[in-house]
């Protein structure tokens, strides 16, 4: 059987070359090294403070997998860029991009297997944490499937922020400013739907209590949690404007997955995401629509992981403007 | 085989290709000749699919190609002017690759691929790192790679830039062994005097358009026709042999010094040999009756510097 018995050509490669470039070991290497510090340093503490109570809480464990996910979570924001944004610019500068065009590899293919083989190596670096992320089953408090949900929340927020690297990788001509854009991007996605959730969310409370005590006096404020004549709380500005932006924020999603089917934060009698109605007076916690959270929020980086690579493929593509061109001509010529 | 229809192409301002015509027959081995920016580049880019043409149509064996990049793809191979190589790849597994990349795997592409790589000379060096190979050798990978998936029609462009004269003659050589197997192949080259060794039919462009295309022996013929003749006859015969040549419309001009009349004489071959005879027929002593030798270079300058002239007059 041939070595290339992967059906994307531009897959196969991507992983032999970089399988003999050796990067990947000293990537899983130094990954591993700074998981498996904070796991050991995490269970060490909860193994010294067991021997010294004599009790181990339940509720410890989770914090560690927290740890451990947004760890993990902090170091793929730092490598995911600089993995991606150099796989379609640096065909370009050694000029084996426009032989590939020539093949019968469509730029989508080419876009697509470049995507995967990161994909597939972010996951490798995941999977050969699971050791360190299995120690948390050590005193119980976790399932299996919660885990599992966390590492495939995780992979998906991978695809999104591997695909802002491609899509960079694409559209510029060379990697320096491809990394330089891609990081950007990838930090400015990490902070900007926050930062425009807590702030819009932030004005509409501002605003709407501002109102109501206008109208109420200081019995405004505590009109927010009791109801109107007709039984149900009524707001100039719907409070629920600020949420999609949320939705955006990968931290959200990284925080709901982990923290739906874990332990209590504080007093907080809410689960994931569900604690912004800890934070904002208007917004109500316990609604059926905070379980969908996270199947929203990955529908929405899927989508735009997506979207993404049909514009990596479309920027790759040589002649993408033939059709506009060609119907422009044939206009000119009826008229 | 190949057939371009008034093919245009514009970068901003620049006209690259006005209303570009060219047919290519099976089996030719095609040398596409230029100078720098006349547009050999932009054609061969347009018809492997690298480039949008701003109008016209491409066609290989009657059927449209350029919209229908699969198809395109497996009827042409490119040979671009640089080499497109991963370093960190053997020969063998370079050849492997851009084979899966039509779509080929397996024991047979194996072996083909090694077949490949004795007709480039370079079964020696299979397990190789491409990294370490000359670049006479790099090119000639490189041309392996343009016959991974077997094309119909083989677009190299300046294959021979950069390389010693032994590593061009090698080429050559296999370009001229695939040609004989009845590779269609069409050679963008500066070296015209390689190309004039070994194209069967050779087309020139200039300033984006195909200004002569033919088999090699009627490019020979048109440069021949372009050179003049060269008739040396008595001391005392000059006048009479003006008086002679004046009577021919194909004669456009004569000038003497001392006794060789050059002649820029338009006709065929055989009213070539009509103007000889009128002149021995008149009594003149033609003791000598010939046309300068010519080649594809010198036709080449011809239309060029023409083109020059034209310019300067115009200016």
């Amino acid at each position: 059987m041939s070595k290339f018995s992967i059906k994307n050509a531009v897959l196969y490669k991507d992983m032999t070359l970089d399988m003999k470039k050796g990067k990947i070991f000293a990537l899983i290497l130094v990954f591993n090294l700074l998981v498996g510090l904070v796991a050991f340093t995490f269970l060490g503490g909860i193994t010294l403070g067991g021997i010294s109570s004599g009790k181990v809480s339940y509720a410890v464990m989770p914090f560690m997998l927290y740890t451990l996910v947004f760890l993990e979570y902090g170091i793929m924001i730092m490598v995911v860029p600089a993995l991606t944004a150099g796989v379609i610019s640096l065909e370009k500068e050694r000029q084996t991009l426009e032989v590939l065009l020539t093949t019968r590899l469509t730029p989508w293919e080419i876009v697509w297997g470049k995507f995967w083989s990161v994909i597939n190596m972010v996951g490798l670096l995941v999977l050969s944490s699971v050791p360190f992320l299995a120690l948390v089953f050590m005193y119980g408090g976790i399932n299996i499937i919660h885990l599992l949900l966390i590492v495939a929340v995780f992979m998906v927020i991978t695809m999104y922020t591997a695909a802002m690297g491609i899509m960079w990788s694409s559209i510029l001509k060379n990697t320096m400013g491809s990394v330089i854009m891609s990081y950007i991007t990838v930090f400015f996605s990490r902070t900007v739907f926050l930062s425009l959730g807590i702030g819009v969310s932030g004005v509409i409370t501002a605003i709407d209590e501002a109102i109501y005590r206008n109208m109420l006096g200081a019995a405004g404020y505590s009109y927010y949690y009791s109801q109107t004549p007709t039984g149900i709380p009524q707001y100039i500005i719907p409070p629920e404007i600020g949420i999609p932006f949320f939705l955006l924020a990968p931290e959200c999603t990284m925080w709901d997955v982990a923290n739906r089917m874990g332990f209590q934060i504080g007093t907080w009698s809410t689960r994931g995401m569900d604690f912004l109605g800890e934070i904002y007076p208007h917004i109500s916690s316990g609604k059926w629509y905070w379980y969908l959270w996270t199947p929203i929020s990955v529908g929405l980086f899927l989508l735009l992981t997506w979207g993404m690579l049909k514009i990596s493929a479309f920027a790759l593509n040589p002649v993408k403007k033939k059709g506009k061109k060609n119907k422009k001509s044939k206009k000119s010529k009826s008229k | 085989m190949l057939e371009i229809s008034h093919l245009y192409k514009k970068f901003g301002k620049f006209v690259a290709l006005r209303d570009m015509n060219m047919k290519v027959d099976e089996g030719e081995l095609f040398g596409f000749v230029g100078s720098n920016g006349a547009g050999k580049t932009t054609t061969m880019r347009i018809c492997v699919g690298l480039l949008a043409s701003d109008g016209g149509k491409v066609t290989i064996n009657g059927e449209e190609v350029l919209n229908d990049h699969k198809k395109l793809a497996s009827l042409v191979g490119y040979v671009p002017d640089f080499f497109g190589v991963y370093s960190n790849f053997t020969c063998m597994e370079y050849l492997q690759f851009f084979a899966s990349t039509y779509g080929l795997r397996g024991y047979d592409t194996d072996v083909m691929c090694q077949d490949l790589l004795k007709l480039v000379k370079l079964d020696h060096k299979k397990d190789t790192n491409v990294n370490g190979l000359s670049r006479g050798m790099k090119q000639r990978l490189c041309l392996a790679r343009g016959l991974v998936h077997d094309p119909k029609i083989l677009f190299l462009d300046e294959p021979a830039s950069g390389l010693d004269p032994q590593s061009r003659f090698e080429l050559k050589e296999i370009l001229k062994n695939l040609s004989s197997y009845g590779k269609t192949i069409i050679i963008s080259s500066h070296i015209l005097p390689e190309l004039d060794q070994m194209c069967s039919s050779v087309g020139i462009i200039n300033k984006g358009q195909v200004v002569l295309q033919g088999t090699m022996d009627e490019i020979h013929r048109a440069a021949a026709m372009q050179s003049p003749i060269l008739i040396t006859v008595a001391n005392d015969q000059i006048d009479d042999a003006f008086a002679v040549l004046k009577e021919f419309a194909t004669v456009q001009k004569v000038t003497a010094r001392g006794n060789i009349l050059s002649v820029v004489f338009t006709g065929t071959k055989e009213e070539e040999s009509v103007l000889l005879t009128s002149l021995v027929s008149h009594n003149v002593a033609v003791l000598n009756f010939y046309r300068e030798d010519s080649s594809l270079e010198s036709l080449f300058m011809d239309i060029v510097s023409g083109e020059m002239a034209r310019k300067a007059k115009e200016a």
